[in-house]
């Protein structure tokens, strides 16, 4: 069964390339174009297998929403990578605090970015 | 101003020539007095010695006073408003100073018979006497050099009454000098007040002058930086919305992108799925083609055989003809048989005749026998024209050409043999050729996949280049209300600034370099170097 990736990115050319190519590699997608709007699909019952979510987004950003995606039932263990423009290392420490799985700065090629997925989705 | 300038230089000539016939005036004086006092001896001239060294001196120094005043009398300038009025005034004044003074030293532009001013004629008087003590001098002098006393007698005496002449002269100028000095000296305050207040005013002026020019130039500078700082903002405006098209255009292009390489991925997916089903179809139709040529090869086998059996086959259609050939012999043989029993029954039935009642039993079989041998005839005759009709049969088939037709369908037979060998080989050619194909399909259709998973990570430039372009257009934003603020500001206080403007300059710049520094910056190596990596698993 295809494995389930929440995408959220405020741009919706990322949503629509990394869907596109994730959905190519055989990933089911789901987006959402800021924190809020992907809370309410987790709060809504969605339950991805990965999480990739943008830093800088308006309404909520990235970390935000990964403190608060971590606080539900469920997603303690849940990967949750960064994909983002950041490359600052004080960003990330932010991020690695607030539940980061790992850090990803824009742009990734789509086989890297496939490659990386399995490595935080055995068996994806 | 250079018409002040003008009547000044007049006025300071006036005083030059005041001072000039002075200083020689008392030099002339001195000289007398010195020629009198050592040469002469004279006791009862030495009070004319001290009045003419007296005057001379009086003379000298009003005048160089008079001199230094006027010389070290600052230009002072009046009032802006009032500076014309001053001037003219001032003109007519130093005018009227200068002709007294010219007057007075009786060289104005005026025939000798012409004057008509005390001063003149007692300027004339003294020049006189100057000229005609000056003569004189200089005939004490030759005098002197010859040693002569009687000509310096005639001298002395000659002497006396111009300087009793030249003293009264001096007297009287001297009353003319003071009325005209203290003429001077009051027109001369008067000029000099003028002169402090014109300068003054004109210092004002000028002052003021320069600072509306300052001012002028200032505000036309301040005039032209805000229609610079305007015409700034206006490009700003300008490549501000030039860069929201491109971040527009970009967009749209990388969604048209993203939308094509999905199709793309699509198509060749489903140009991979159909190759694969037709590879699938082709496998499945491998093992009917394998049955269909073994069905072929059999059947080239066979048609291989089929000439050797058919050799078979005449020779034994010719066994058969020599089988028939002997049956004809049997036929013959029944024939006989039958006529000889025919015979035979007949001599019975002649016998039987004889043998009368006794050979009635016997007459029936000589019939039946005789019948029998007809029949037997009969059946002999039918056998021997089939006999014949498969003779003529077997014959009729062998006479067409039938050695030859056997040849050319061995050879036929050897290259349908021939031609199923080519036919197995074709079709292991095609396999091979399919399998190849497909495979390359496949590999290509993977390289293609892979090249359109990494257009579309590349489509994320267009992200990288968005968020780029806004934080340009923030610190833009930041900077264009700073130069609105300060053109504001420098147009209302007049270049008077108060705000730090260039510090808050400096702030927009160093948050937008700090912003920057945070994102990867691909045309700088050694900042790569110094990023930490684009992956990390925390």
């Amino acid at each position: 069964m295809a494995k389930t990736i929440l995408l959220v990115d405020d741009s919706v050319t990322m949503l629509m390339s990394v869907k596109n190519n994730l959905e190519i590699a055989g990933f089911k997608v789901e987006t959402a174009e800021d924190g809020v709007k992907a809370m309410a699909k987790l709060t809504a019952g969605l339950k991805p297998d990965l999480i990739i979510t943008d830093i800088n987004m308006p309404n909520m950003g990235g970390i935000e929403f990964i403190k608060k995606a971590r606080a539900l039932p469920g997603f303690r263990f849940m990967p949750i990578l960064t994909l983002t423009t950041e490359s600052q290392q004080g960003k990330r420490d932010e991020g690695k605090a607030a539940g980061a799985t790992g850090w990803l700065v824009k742009p990734v090629g789509g086989a890297d970015l496939v490659k990386i997925i399995k490595q935080v989705l055995p068996g994806a | 101003m250079v018409a002040k300038s003008k009547n000044i230089l007049n006025f300071q000539n006036g005083a030059g020539r005041i001072l000039l016939i002075s200083t020689s005036l008392m030099l002339v004086l001195i000289g007398c007095a010195v020629f009198f006092s050592f040469y002469l001896e004279t006791g009862s001239s030495s009070y004319r010695e001290v009045l003419f060294l007296g005057l001379a001196m009086v003379i000298a120094l009003s005048s160089q006073w008079f001199l230094l005043k006027t010389i070290q009398t600052p230009q002072i300038l009046s009032p802006e408003e009032r500076v014309h009025a001053t001037n003219e005034k001032l003109r007519h004044i130093l005018n009227s100073i200068t002709r007294q003074v010219e007057s007075a030293l009786g060289i104005k532009n005026t025939a000798v018979g012409n004057i008509e001013h005390p001063a003149d004629i007692l300027a004339a008087t003294l020049i006189q006497c100057v000229a005609t003590m000056s003569e004189q001098v200089k005939t004490l002098l030759s005098a002197l050099q010859m040693g002569s006393n009687e000509t310096l007698e005639e001298a002395r005496q000659s002497f006396i009454p111009l300087i009793d002449k030249t003293a009264e002269a001096i007297t009287q100028y001297l009353n003319i000098s003071q009325n005209i000095d203290s003429q001077l000296r009051e027109r001369i305050n008067e000029t000099q007040q003028l002169l402090l207040n014109l300068r003054s005013e004109l210092a004002n002026v000028t002052q003021r002058q320069a600072q509306q020019k300052e001012s002028s130039d200032l505000s036309m500078s301040i005039r032209q930086m805000c229609s610079i700082i305007e015409t700034h903002l206006q490009i700003d405006n300008s490549v501000d919305t030039q860069l929201q098209v491109v971040a527009h255009d970009t967009n749209e292009s990388a969604m048209m992108l993203i939308t094509l390489m999905r199709d793309l991925s699509d198509e060749a997916r489903e140009l991979v799925s159909y190759i694969s089903s037709s590879m699938s179809n082709i496998r499945s139709m491998e093992g009917g083609v394998d049955d269909n040529v073994a069905f072929i090869v059999r059947i080239g086998r066979f048609i291989q055989e089929i000439p050797i059996k058919i050799q078979a086959d005449i020779q034994s259609v010719q066994g058969a003809s020599g089988v028939i050939d002997g049956l004809g012999y049997l036929v013959d043989s029944i024939k006989e048989i039958s006529f000889q029993t025919d015979i035979l029954a007949v001599n019975a039935a002649i016998q039987a005749a004889h043998a009368g009642e006794a050979g009635l039993g016997f007459k029936i079989v000589a019939d039946e026998v005789r019948k029998l041998a007809v029949n037997s005839n009969k059946a002999a005759e039918m056998i021997e024209a089939g006999l014949e009709t498969a003779r003529h049969t077997i014959q009729h088939g062998l006479k067409f050409k039938f050695l030859d037709e056997i040849m050319v369908q061995m050879d036929e037979a050897a290259h349908v043999s021939e031609a199923v060998k080519k036919l197995e080989e074709s079709h292991e050619d095609m396999r091979q050729y399919y399998k190849t194909l497909f495979t390359v399909i496949n590999r290509n259709n993977t390289k293609l996949a892979n090249d359109i998973s990494e257009i579309l990570g590349s489509i994320q430039y267009q992200d990288v280049v968005r968020q780029r372009i806004e934080r340009i257009q923030v610190a833009m934003q930041r900077r264009n209300e700073l130069l609105q603020q300060f053109a504001m500001e420098l147009e209302n206080s007049k270049g008077n600034i108060v705000d730090d403007f260039a510090e808050q300059m400096n702030i927009v710049l160093n948050n937008y370099i700090e912003e920057e520094s945070h994102h990867n910056n691909s045309l700088n190596p050694n900042a790569a170097e110094d990023q930490p990596p684009k992956f990390e698993l925390f």
